[in-house]
C-alpha cells in the first residue's frame, strides 16, 4: 500500500464538464489515479462485467489500493470513467464501511471486539494497540502516519480470540503482551 | 364466427381492463395501472410523498399504503397494480394508523417547532395536519443534515427539513438527466449529497431548479427565503399568473407568483398539465426573470437633448440647453463598442459560489457592472408620451414625404408578441408605405426559411418536440447546442436517448450532446454541405433511400443524385475532417431509422452558404422520406420566444402574414381593404432586409426599432454602430437604454412580457397566450398601446382596444391562423394551421402532401463552397460564435439578472488545451483576439469542447463583443451573415497589461476570484 498522495484541497475539474462556468481546469491540481497500470487493470476488470456501472466496487478497490483511501476527487474520477454521476459514486462509497473516506495509516489494523473476543479480553488488546501504535483513539492515525486502529464486528475466528487484521494479513490469538512484538515487525 | 369474436373480445376485455372497487366506488382501469393511478382518476386523494407523476416509482416512503381485500398486509398504492375484483380502502383504520406512524417517524428528525400552529407550510406538513399527528414529538436525534449550497444565488438548501423522499434525486437524473444529487451514507446518517464534494458546479448542475420544483418540504428551495413568505404559503398560494417564458423558442409555460406589483418568483405548472415543457424550466426561465424589475427599467419616454418644440414643430437645435457639442448629433459620453472591446477585463471567477454577502460587497450591487452606466442617460431628457409620440410622428411623416417611404425602415422584435409585430408591420406598410420591415430572424433562421420555402413552401417545423422525445428512433442534430440554447428541449432529447433513441450530432464542438451521442460528426466549420452530400452519397450507394417517397412526393431527385455523386465519404472526409467510416455509419443509422427526426439551428444557418447547407439537409430528409410521419420531425429549432410568430405575422420584408407575398396585387388589395388604406399606399416592392438596411449606401435614413439591439447583434458591429450614428432619425422602443437605444432621438419605455397580454409562437408552431401579471414601471406602457397610439397618429385606422382584438384581425387575414382567438388559447395553446373555429390544430404536417402547387417537394442540388474567410498564415484560427447557458443574446435581460450574471459574469473565449499550452496561456488569462475587422480582449477558458485551431466566442458581452470580429459576408438568398466562421489570430496579453489593477477599483475589495 502506498501512502496517500497527490491530493490537495477539494476542488477539481468536473467529471462530466457540461458547460458554462464549469469548464475551468486550472483549479488546484489533482493527480488522476486511473492512469498507466491502474487504468490497464480497470480495463481488465471492465471486460468481466456486463455494464460499466457493475464494475464500480472493484474500481473503487483499485483506487483505494493505489491511494490508500477514496477521496472526493477520486470519486469524481471514477464516476467519469464509469459514466456515472459523482453523487452516485459517493453514495456507494459512503454506504460501505470498508472504503476509507479519509487517509489512513500505512497499516490499517482491525480488531475484533464481538462478544467471544470481548469475553477473552479484546478490550485490553485494543487499548494496547492504541498505546503502542500511538494512535490515541480508534479511527485516528498515528503521528508517524503508520497506523490506524479500528474495532470491527466478528472476524470469524472466535476460537482464536482476539484476532486482528493488519491490512490483508490475519493474526490470531493476540493478547496485550504480544502487541509490541507484532508492531515491531512492522516498524 | 361472430360469437367467437365476441367471446374473445369479452375475454380480452376482462383480462386487460380489470374492474375494481376503491372506497366503495367501482371503476375499470387498464391492466398495469397502479392502485394510485386508478384512485387519482376517481379524484380519490391517496397521500404520497416519494411518489411524483412521471418520476420512477420507488415506493420507499410507505405513506400511500392502503388496505386491499384478501391481502393480509397493507400494500403501497403507488407500486401495486390493480386486479380484477379488487376492493381497496384508502382510508381504512389500518392505513390511517400506518400513515400516522410514518409521519410520526419522519417528524422525529424534523424541526417541528417551525411548523405554524394549526397550519402547515408545505406538502409534508399538510399531511401531518391531515392525519392529526402531534407535532410535539421530537427524538433526541439531531435534525437531518445534507450538503448545503452556501452562497448559491439561486438555489438554497435547508436539509434539516429533508425527509429523504428522493424526489429531487430522481427529478435531477430522470427529468433533467443530469444527476447532481444522490443519497449518501446510511441508516440514520443517510442524507442528500451534491456531487462528490458538495459543489454543484463540479457535479454538472445547470441550476434548472427541477429539484426545487419537486421538493415536498422546501428543504431545497429557491432563493426567495421562506422567511419572507407569509406563513401557510402552501395552503394559500399567492396570486399566480400563467405566462410563457420570454427566452428561447421552446415556449415553456411558467407561473409568475405575484405579491403586490412584484414578480416574486417563478414556479412550474403542474407536471401533468399539457404544456410544451411538462412544467420544467431551465435556469433562465426559473431564475432569470428578475430583469423585469431591474432598476434600469425605463419608466418615462426620453428625448435626445437638442430637440426643441418651436412654433408647434419639433426642430433640432444645437443651442438647446443640455446639449453638448462634444457628443455630435447622435453621440454621448460613452465608449463605443469597439473601444469597450479593447478595455482590460476582470479575471473571471472560478468558483462563483460565494457567501451571499457578495451582494452587499463594497463594490455595491454586482449588477452595476453591466447595468446601464449613469452617463448614458446624459444626452436625454425625460419627456411626456405626447411629446415623444408627436416627435416620432412628425419625423416619420417628414422623411416619408420628403425622401420617400423607402427612406424609412423598422426592426420588429422576435421578443415581442404576435399582436405587436403585426401592428408594427401594419403601421409601416399602411402608414409609411414601405416594406422595409425585418427583425432578427434575418440573423438566425432566414436561410432555413428560404431553403424550406424553395423546397416545400413551408417556413416552420413539420413536427413537435413531444414526438421527438417519445417516438423518434434516431435524432440527427446539426449545429444546435440544445442543452444550452434550448435546455428544456435538450433534456427531452436526453430522455429520448435514455428511452433508446440513437443520437447523431454534427457539430464542430464537442458539446454536451455530442459527448453523449452515439455518433459525433466533428466537422471543420462551414463544411456542412460536403458532409451532408457525403451522407446522401453513401445512402444512395447502399440503396437506403426511400424510393416510394421519392417517386410519389418529390421532384428533382435525379439532379441531386447526380450532384452528390462526387461526394463519396472519402472525398467528404477530405473536406470535413470527419472519418469516412463515421460518415458511413451515420448515414446508415439515419436512413434505417425507421423514425428519424432532423433538428438544426444556427450552426447550419449562419453561413454565407446557409441556404445551401439547409437545402442539402432537406435533400437528405426528402431522399430518406424522414418527414410527414409521426416520429419523423423536421425541426429548425427556433431561437427566440417569438421569432416564428414575428415572421408568421409579416414582420419580414417580402411577405404579409402567413408568408403571402407583397408582390401579389390581389393579396395587397385584401390587406389594403382590411387596413382601410388605398391599394397604392402598400408597396409591391419587397423591402430591405436587416443586413441591407444597416449598410453603407443603404437608402434608409430613419428607423423605428422595437425591442432589438443591433449594435451588439449585427456582424462587423463597429461599422453598424457608425451607420446608426449617421441616421437622420432613430426611435427605439425598449425596456432598457440599450447599446442601440443610446443613439436614439426618442426612446419609448415598453412593457416586459409579464406586464402585458400577448401571444407567442414556439418552435413547434404552438401559439400560446401569456397573461398580464404586473403593471409596467412608472409611465411605461404596454407595447400594443404605444403602437396603436402611433398608428392612429400616422392616420391609419386601428379599430382595436386590446391584443385579443388585434388577434381577430390577424386571424381574418392569415389563412393558417383562421381559427385562432385568445379565448381558444388556454391550456397548451394551438399548433397552427388552425383552419377554423372548431379545428384543434396540427401537431405534425405533410402527411400525404406538401403545401406546394402539385403537393410535391423539390430536391435542389447544391455544391460545397468553403466559408468566405478561411484561416491563413496571419489569422490561423477559426472563430465560432454562439450562446452560453446562462446568457441570452445581447445580454439586455440576462446580464441584469442577479443569478444568471453571477454564473457567467465575465466574457470568456473557449480555446483548446493544446493551443493554449503552445501559446503559454493558462485558464483565465487575458488574450487578444483579432480579425480583419476588429480586436477584443477577453479571458481564456481552456476547454476540451473546441477542436484545435478553433475558438468559440459567446455573443452576449458588450465589453468583448464577438461581432466586432465577425465577417459580414452574406448568403445570397437569405442575406444572413456568416456569424459562424471567420479567421482570427489569438495572442496572450502581456502580464503587466493584464486585467484591471486593484487601484482602479479605488482600493476596494474586488469581486473577482483573481484577487483572492
Amino acid at each position: 500500500m502506498t501512502p496517500p498522495g497527490g491530493e490537495t484541497g477539494s476542488v477539481h475539474s468536473p467529471a462530466h464538464a457540461p458547460h458554462g462556468a464549469a469548464g475551468h481546469s486550472n483549479e488546484e491540481s489533482y493527480q488522476p489515479v486511473l492512469l498507466g497500470g491502474v487504468r490497464d487493470e480497470l480495463n481488465r476488470i471492465l471486460e468481466r462485467y456486463p455494464t460499466k456501472m457493475a464494475a464500480l466496487l472493484p474500481a473503487l478497490w483499485l483506487v483505494q489500493d493505489a491511494r490508500g483511501w477514496v477521496s472526493e476527487h477520486s470519486m469524481a474520477e471514477v464516476a467519469q470513467a464509469l459514466e456515472l454521476t459523482p453523487a452516485y459514486v459517493k453514495g456507494v462509497v459512503t454506504f460501505y464501511t470498508m472504503y476509507h473516506q479519509h487517509p489512513v495509516g500505512r497499516y490499517f489494523v482491525q480488531v475484533c471486539t464481538t462478544s467471544p473476543c470481548m469475553a477473552c479480553g479484546a478490550e485490553d488488546t485494543v487499548a494496547a494497540l492504541l498505546r503502542h501504535t500511538g494512535c490515541g483513539e480508534l479511527g485516528s492515525t498515528s503521528p508517524d502516519g503508520k497506523f490506524t486502529v479500528i474495532e470491527v464486528e466478528c472476524l470469524g475466528a472466535c476460537g482464536f480470540a482476539t484476532p486482528i487484521m493488519i491490512n490483508e494479513e490475519f493474526v490470531e490469538s493476540v493478547t496485550p503482551d504480544k502487541v509490541s512484538t507484532i508492531l515491531a515487525q512492522l516498524r | 364466427m361472430l360469437c367467437i369474436i365476441r367471446k374473445h373480445l369479452a375475454f380480452s376485455h376482462r383480462r386487460t381492463m380489470p374492474t375494481l372497487t376503491i372506497d366503495g366506488r367501482t371503476t375499470t382501469a387498464s391492466a398495469g395501472t397502479t392502485i394510485l393511478e386508478a384512485a387519482r382518476a376517481l379524484n380519490i386523494d391517496v397521500p404520497t410523498l416519494c411518489w411524483y407523476p412521471k418520476l420512477p416509482i420507488v415506493g420507499n416512503c410507505r405513506i400511500c399504503l392502503v388496505s386491499v381485500s384478501d391481502n393480509p398486509k397493507l400494500v403501497p398504492a403507488c407500486a401495486f397494480h390493480v386486479a380484477d375484483g379488487m376492493v381497496v380502502a384508502t382510508e381504512s383504520a389500518a392505513a390511517v394508523k400506518n400513515r400516522q406512524s410514518v409521519l410520526g417517524m419522519l417528524l422525529e428528525r424534523y424541526p417541528t417547532e417551525e411548523i405554524p400552529e394549526n397550519g402547515s407550510r408545505n406538502e409534508f406538513e399538510q399531511l401531518v395536519r391531515r392525519y392529526s399527528v402531534p407535532t410535539t414529538r421530537r427524538s433526541s436525534l439531531p435534525p437531518r443534515t445534507g450538503d448545503e449550497r452556501e452562497g448559491d444565488p439561486m438555489i438554497q438548501h435547508d436539509m434539516s427539513t429533508c425527509i429523504l423522499c428522493t424526489r429531487c434525486v430522481r427529478a435531477c437524473s430522470d427529468i433533467q438527466v443530469v444527476g447532481v444529487l444522490d443519497v449518501a451514507h446510511r441508516g440514520e446518517h443517510a442524507e442528500i449529497v451534491v456531487g462528490a464534494d458538495g459543489n454543484p458546479e463540479h457535479a454538472g448542475c445547470t441550476w434548472c431548479g427541477e429539484c426545487v420544483r419537486v421538493c415536498p418540504t422546501g428543504a431545497i428551495h429557491d432563493i426567495v427565503p421562506l422567511a419572507k413568505m407569509a406563513a401557510n404559503v402552501m395552503d394559500k398560494p399567492s396570486s399566480k399568473v400563467r405566462s410563457v417564458c420570454p427566452y428561447c423558442g421552446v415556449g415553456c409555460q411558467i407561473d409568475l407568483e405575484i405579491r403586490g406589483n412584484d414578480l416574486v418568483r417563478v414556479t412550474s405548472p403542474w407536471i401533468e398539465e399539457t404544456t410544451p415543457n411538462d412544467g420544467s424550466t431551465c435556469v433562465k426561465g426559473r431564475f432569470g426573470l428578475d430583469f423585469v424589475q431591474h432598476r434600469d427599467r425605463l419608466a418615462k419616454p426620453l428625448i435626445r437633448r437638442g430637440w426643441a418644440k418651436r412654433d408647434n414643430r419639433w426642430v433640432w437645435d444645437p443651442q438647446e440647453s443640455g446639449y453638448s457639442a462634444e457628443w455630435g448629433r447622435r453621440g454621448g459620453p460613452w465608449k463605443q463598442i469597439e473601444r469597450e472591446g479593447n478595455t482590460k477585463k476582470r479575471r473571471p471567477m472560478f468558483n462563483p459560489l460565494r457567501p451571499l454577502q457578495m451582494l452587499d460587497a463594497p463594490l455595491g450591487d454586482p449588477r452595476d457592472r453591466v447595468a446601464t452606466p449613469n452617463d448614458w442617460y446624459a444626452p436625454f431628457r425625460e419627456a411626456t408620451w405626447d411629446e415623444a409620440l408627436e416627435l416620432i410622428t412628425q419625423q416619420l411623416t417628414h422623411l416619408r414625404d420628403n425622401q420617400g417611404p423607402d427612406s424609412l425602415a423598422c426592426f420588429s422584435s422576435a421578443k415581442c408578441s404576435n399582436e405587436e409585430n403585426y401592428l408594427l408591420q401594419r403601421l409601416f406598410r399602411a402608414g409609411v408605405g414601405t416594406n422595409n420591415i425585418d427583425h432578427c430572424t434575418r440573423l438566425c433562421h432566414s436561410s432555413s426559411v428560404s431553403a424550406m420555402q424553395r423546397s416545400m413552401n413551408t417556413s416552420a417545423a413539420s413536427g413537435s418536440m413531444r414526438e421527438v422525445e417519445h417516438e423518434s428512433d434516431v435524432i440527427f442534430i446539426l449545429g444546435a447546442n440544445t442543452t444550452e440554447s434550448h435546455p428544456v428541449f435538450g433534456a427531452a432529447i436526453k430522455r429520448a436517448q435514455r428511452r433508446g433513441a440513437k443520437l447523431i450530432v454534427a457539430d464542430p464542438r464537442r458539446i454536451e450532446l455530442a459527448a453523449l451521442a452515439n455518433i459525433h460528426l466533428q466537422l471543420v466549420p462551414g463544411t456542412d454541405v460536403a458532409l451532408l452530400n457525403g451522407l446522401l452519397n453513401h445512402i444512395l450507394a447502399e440503396g437506403l433511400e426511400d424510393n416510394a417517397f421519392i417517386a410519389s412526393r418529390t421532384h428533382g431527385f435525379q439532379d441531386v443524385a447526380a450532384a452528390v455523386k462526387p461526394y463519396t465519404p472519402d472525398m467528404a472526409e477530405g473536406i470535413t475532417g470527419v472519418p469516412a467510416a463515421l460518415i458511413r455509419k451515420a448515414a446508415e443509422l439515419y436512413a434505417r431509422g425507421p423514425h428519424s427526426s432532423t433538428l438544426w439551428a444556427m450552426g447550419l444557418t449562419q453561413h454565407r452558404t446557409g441556404t445551401d447547407i439547409v437545402a442539402s439537409l432537406l435533400n437528405l430528409v426528402l431522399a430518406c422520406g424522414k418527414i410527414g410521419r409521426w416520429g419523423s420531425a423536421m425541426m429548425p429549432i427556433r431561437g427566440q420566444n417569438n421569432v416564428q410568430g414575428a415572421s408568421d405575422c409579416g414582420a419580414i420584408p417580402m411577405v404579409y402574414t402567413d408568408y403571402q407575398p407583397v408582390t401579389d396585387p390581389g393579396i395587397r388589395h385584401m390587406f389594403a381593404e382590411v387596413w382601410g388604406v388605398p391599394d397604392d399606399r402598400l408597396s409591391l416592392e419587397p423591402g430591405l432586409k436587416v443586413t441591407q438596411i444597416v449598410k453603407e449606401g443603404s437608402p434608409v435614413r430613419g428607423m423605428y426599432i422595437m425591442g432589438e439591439n443591433p449594435i451588439i447583434s449585427d456582424p462587423d458591429v463597429s461599422h453598424a454602430e457608425d451607420w446608426f450614428r449617421e441616421l437622420e432619425f432613430l426611435a427605439v422602443q425598449d425596456l432598457f437604454l440599450t447599446e442601440t437605444a443610446r443613439y436614439a432621438d426618442v426612446v419609448l419605455p415598453g412593457a416586459s412580457f409579464a406586464e402585458k397580454v400577448g401571444t407567442y409562437v414556439n418552435t413547434e408552431r404552438r401559439i400560446q397566450l401569456a397573461l398580464k401579471a404586473i403593471e409596467p414601471p412608472g409611465e411605461a406602457r404596454a407595447d400594443i398601446d404605444i403602437l396603436l397610439d402611433l398608428t392612429r397618429r400616422m392616420g391609419v385606422h386601428a379599430p382595436f382596444t386590446d391584443a385579443a382584438g388585434v388577434m381577430l384581425e390577424i386571424a381574418s387575414v392569415t389563412p393558417s391562423w383562421r381559427g385562432v382567438t385568445h379565448e381558444r388559447l388556454g391550456g397548451a395553446g394551438l399548433q397552427y394551421p388552425v383552419h377554423d373555429e372548431t379545428h384543434g390544430g396540427t401537431p405534425f404536417l405533410f402527411d400525404g402532401r406538401f403545401p406546394t402547387s402539385d403537393g410535391k417537394a423539390t430536391l435542389v442540388p447544391v455544391d460545397y463552397l468553403p466559408a468566405a474567410e478561411l484561416p491563413d498564415k496571419d489569422y490561423p484560427f477559426f472563430m465560432n460564435t454562439g450562446r452560453q447557458l446562462y446568457h441570452w443574446h445581447t445580454g439586455t435581460m440576462t446580464r441584469r439578472s442577479t443569478g444568471l450574471d453571477s454564473r457567467e459574469p465575465t466574457p470568456t473565449v473557449e480555446i483548446s488545451m493544446t493551443d493554449a499550452r503552445e501559446m503559454g496561456i493558462a485558464d483565465g488569462d487575458p488574450v487578444r483576439i483579432t480579425s480583419r475587422r476588429g480586436s477584443i480582449e477577453i479571458a481564456a477558458r481552456l476547454s476540451p469542447r473546441v477542436a484545435r485551431r478553433q475558438i468559440f466566442v459567446p455573443m452576449h458581452y458588450r465589453e468583448a463583443c464577438a461581432n466586432l470580429l465577425t465577417n459580414p459576408a452574406l448568403d445570397p438568398y437569405a442575406h444572413i451573415p456568416e456569424f459562424k466562421v471567420c479567421a482570427v489570430r489569438v495572442a496572450p496579453v502581456r502580464a503587466h497589461d493584464a486585467y484591471e489593477e486593484r487601484e482602479e477599483l479605488g482600493g476596494r475589495v474586488a469581486l473577482s476570484a483573481g484577487d483572492d
